[in-house]
């Protein structure tokens, strides 16, 4: 297969799979008990011209299936209608809190990559060690460790007890910085603590991953050939057993991107960070459908993308996905 | 081995950024007199006509002004009107405008603002307001300062209007379809003491001085509600002097902050003019889908009684509340009925006594069997947004079991109890309301006219619902009482709801930056209540 029709079909593939998504979330949300209307209206003595007005504006009057092909026809013109809760368009509360969520999943997720990956290599090359087995323990527990209890235990440590970092938030509104260097200064205090703790919690499984693909990748014939052939142990390892490791690994961080959204939530609930995952929160006890359907949407895109591009990376870090 | 080389160095590179970033925290500095409010739930919009959140009023409260207010103890008093009078009929008020008083944008407040304000709610009838204008017949402008108000008939909580006075100019462009839609009034501008500067959802809203005030422009010169997504870190930046107060604190946390009683922050223990019910299905209709036993006041009486209130309240609430009684809370001291002996207090033996004489003697298993020859078996709705009221619910099981009647708790979200209770499915569900100043709403709450409306326990009794009228229309605020009396003790007698608990508003404050709080009424809560006195009073201690 050709570079294009692998392209073509993998779009295809992925096209599906966002439509897929699309329909089952809006038809999740409407055999969901209770009128959406009672969210819209908490005035029960509104007249009967208003309620009519109000299920109008926001598309209710209308059987499921062509709402479902209003839906569909908006989200082309890219309308993902209006929010029950703040009367706003639902794409730009969405993009209001993209940044933030940005900023701090994709500062912890490269940090968590690097940090993760190094240390998996070290572990698997000193196998056996002590470091390995404290390296290993030490993974194991990170990983195994629910999100919302070290967030709290970190905000404990560092924001209570030694009070070196800020409670939470992205910044203290009402204060004016002295320079531009104060600022960014100020600003970095506030990512910090989510950070860490977000890059703690995906830290673990990246070393675990990264360590079992390197040692089996070093268990293959082609690295005792190499070893014979007298390639220098950084050689080896870069040229020889890195390139092949780094696969599942890579397969990991794409599909990793839809439970990051989870830790997330998670995360920016405690440290009060105004993102996507806190918007996730507050619409779920909302019951603010459109919202929570633009979120799903948006995740999913988000996943399916990756992915899409994990493929495309294959094609280069392995050859022969190309047959 | 050499290319992890650089592995210490970027350890270190991180170390030396952390150490950075504590260091460089000197170089920020406060603008004069900031105030920061914690809460924990989003401002859903600044347009008055959709909001419908204590947080989001509040901050209406700041931005806007009525043409009353109250003082401490719940007296009407003048704010945008300096003076009104009624003529003999009760029903052509005439109101004297303050003069001078500026909309933030620079424009003249008039009489025209009124008027038009009025209008658009009422023949809109636009949000929780039109309420409180559908009776004005005729709204004229005599001069720029004077206007009159005629009301159809006679209104005794007039002139306790509860609408915020919108700036003419800029709303009577904005089309009411849109107004109660998605019209986002982001830069809201109306007479208050602070105005809106930013407003980032999930974040912060922040408010400044209006400098133009026409009650004098505050001391504090920035307001800032701050959202916050967990409790305890709520609480924690207030005893790190982040905050100023915080409200709608928890049971556990606010118990920790009196035992800890650090002496910079007080923890207030305020009335609130909210209650906690268990509501019953008293619904006489054959669209009902109740259980018909509830319908006999018998069984409701002997609910009552078996009923432990201080219990509740000790366990599920963590003692805070109030045993409740009538539908008026005690922090409307002048309204509020005290039943004195006609309160039905614990009593289980006395449960069993009526329940036994109405003829639900004990069956098999150990409960009850009506006359009817069903068990005495009910379901009991909770909503899943309130886990007091959920513990409360095993509690009362267990109190009912005791005498003979059988619960079956069912916890289901607000939404779902909303449709079962318009569609007359359901025994009984604890709930709650938020009581307005005048005792008007609460009461109307319980008549006829409001089933499949306001009511949700569909209680129905022609004299209540007379005295009703009648209070409405009597003037005269003693004689009122009595009327209003009247109808707390008849709805009680009824027991159509069983009142378990008025609730408190937990709040805790610095008191070391600040000083000036008011609490309003004199038992109530210093912030989000119905007047912003603190936010106008407070002054820096220096």
């Amino acid at each position: 297969m050709n570079m294009r029709n692998y392209l073509v079909t993998k779009f295809i593939q992925a096209l599906i799979t966002v439509f897929i998504v699309i329909g089952m979330n809006f038809f999740l949300f409407r055999i969901m008990p209770g009128d959406p209307i009672r969210v819209l209206i908490r005035n029960p003595k509104i007249s009967a011209d208003s309620l009519a007005r109000v299920r109008e504006q926001f598309g209710l009057n209308e059987g499921r299936l062509v709402q479902f092909w209003i839906y569909l026809r908006d989200l082309f013109t890219g309308d993902f209608g209006s929010s029950f809760n703040y009367r706003q368009p639902v794409l730009d509360i969405i993009m209001e809190r993209v940044p933030a969520t940005v900023l701090l999943v994709g500062t912890a997720t490269v940090l968590s990559i690097i940090i993760g990956v190094l240390l998996g290599v070290i572990l698997a090359w000193k196998r056996g060690t002590r470091l390995d087995v404290i390296g290993l323990s030490v993974s194991l527990i990170l990983y195994s460790m629910p999100t919302f209890w070290v967030a709290i235990i970190m905000v404990m440590i560092f924001a209570v007890y030694w009070q070196i970092f800020p409670l939470g938030g992205m910044g203290l509104p009402g204060v004016f910085y002295t320079s531009y260097w104060a600022e960014l200064a100020s600003k970095g205090r506030y990512l910090f603590l989510p950070t860490i703790t977000f890059a703690l919690i995906l830290v673990g499984e990246y070393v675990l991953i990264m360590r079992s693909s390197l040692l089996e990748v070093m268990r293959e014939d082609y690295m005792l050939t190499a070893r014979a052939k007298g390639v220098s142990n950084r050689n080896l390892l870069r040229r020889h057993a890195l390139p092949n490791a780094m696969l599942p690994v890579v397969t990991l961080i794409a599909i990793n991107l839809g439970f990051i959204v989870g830790g997330a939530i998670q995360i920016e609930t405690v440290f009060s960070w105004p993102g996507l995952g806190r918007l996730m929160y507050t619409a779920l006890t909302n019951r603010d459908y459109p919202v929570l359907q633009g979120l799903f949407l948006f995740v999913t895109i988000a996943v399916v993308g990756a992915n899409f591009c994990a493929d495309i990376l294959y094609r280069y870090l392995d050859p022969r996905v190309k047959s | 081995m050499k290319q992890f080389k650089w592995l210490p160095l970027l350890l270190v590179v991180l170390l030396f950024c952390s150490v950075a970033l504590t260091g460089c925290a000197g170089g920020t500095q406060e603008s004069q007199h900031v105030f920061r409010s914690g809460y924990m739930r989003e401002i859903e919009s600044l347009n008055p006509m959709v909001i419908w959140s204590v947080q989001a009023y509040e901050v209406m409260y700041l931005t806007y002004n009525f043409l009353i207010s109250w003082d401490e103890d719940l007296n009407v008093i003048p704010e945008l009107a300096r003076e009104w009078e009624v003529d003999e009929d009760g029903t052509l008020w005439t109101f004297y405008l303050q003069e001078g008083v500026k909309w933030h944008d620079g424009e003249p407040f008039t009489a025209d603002d009124v008027k038009f304000t009025y209008e658009y709610i009422r023949d809109n009838e636009l949000g929780y307001f039109y309420d409180y204008v559908a009776a004005m017949e005729e709204i004229e402008v005599l001069d720029d300062y004077t206007l009159t108000v005629k009301t159809d008939e006679p209104i005794a909580w007039m002139p306790q209007v509860l609408v915020p006075i919108l700036p003419a100019h800029i709303w009577s462009e904005i089309d009411p379809e849109e107004a109660e839609g998605d019209f986002a009034n982001d830069n809201p501008v109306g007479t208050g003491p602070f105005k809106v500067v930013e407003h980032r959802k999930g974040e912060y809203t922040r408010m400044v001085a209006n400098d133009d005030y026409f009650k004098g422009r505050p001391a504090l010169d920035e307001v800032i509600f701050m959202i916050y997504a967990n409790t305890d870190v709520m609480v924690e930046a207030l005893k790190q002097g982040e905050l100023e107060i915080i409200s709608d604190v928890p049971g556990a946390q606010f118990k920790a902050l009196e035992d800890a009683a650090d002496p910079n922050i007080l923890a207030l223990n305020a009335d609130s003019p909210s209650f906690t019910e268990l509501a019953f299905n008293v619904w006489d209709d054959p669209g009902s889908l109740g259980n018909p036993h509830l319908l006999d006041k018998n069984v409701r009486v002997a609910i009552e009684y078996a009923l432990d209130r201080q219990e509740l309240i000790d366990v599920a609430l963590m003692g805070y509340g109030e045993v409740a009684s009538t539908l008026v809370p005690p922090l409307f001291e002048y309204w509020h009925l005290d039943l004195g002996p006609d309160f039905r207090s614990y009593d289980p033996d006395q449960a069993e006594a009526i329940l036994e004489e109405a003829g639900y003697s004990r069956g098999g298993h150990g409960l009850r069997v009506g006359p009817d020859g069903e068990l005495m078996s009910y379901t009991l709705l909770i909503r899943s947004e309130s886990p007091d009221n959920q513990k409360m619910a095993t509690m009362i099981k267990d109190m009912l079991s005791a005498v003979g009647i059988g619960i079956e708790v069912s916890v289901i979200d607000e939404g779902t109890l909303t449709d079962r209770i318009y569609e007359g499915d359901f025994d009984m569900f604890i709930w709650g309301w938020y009581v307005d100043i005048d005792p008007t709403s609460i009461l109307k709450v319980a008549t006829t006219d409001e089933i499949m409306s306001w009511s949700d326990c569909f209680y129905s009794n022609p004299e209540y619902d007379a005295l009703h009228q009648l209070q409405q229309r009597t003037m005269d605020r003693e004689e009122r009482r009595d009327l209003i009396y009247e109808m707390q003790r008849i709805f009680y007698d009824d027991a159509a709801y069983i009142m378990l608990s008025y609730d408190p508003e937990l709040q805790a404050y610095r008191t070391d930056r600040y000083t000036g709080w008011v609490r309003n009424p004199r038992t109530g809560p210093v912030m989000y209540t119905n007047v912003i006195d603190s936010y106008e009073q407070l002054k820096p201690i220096e």
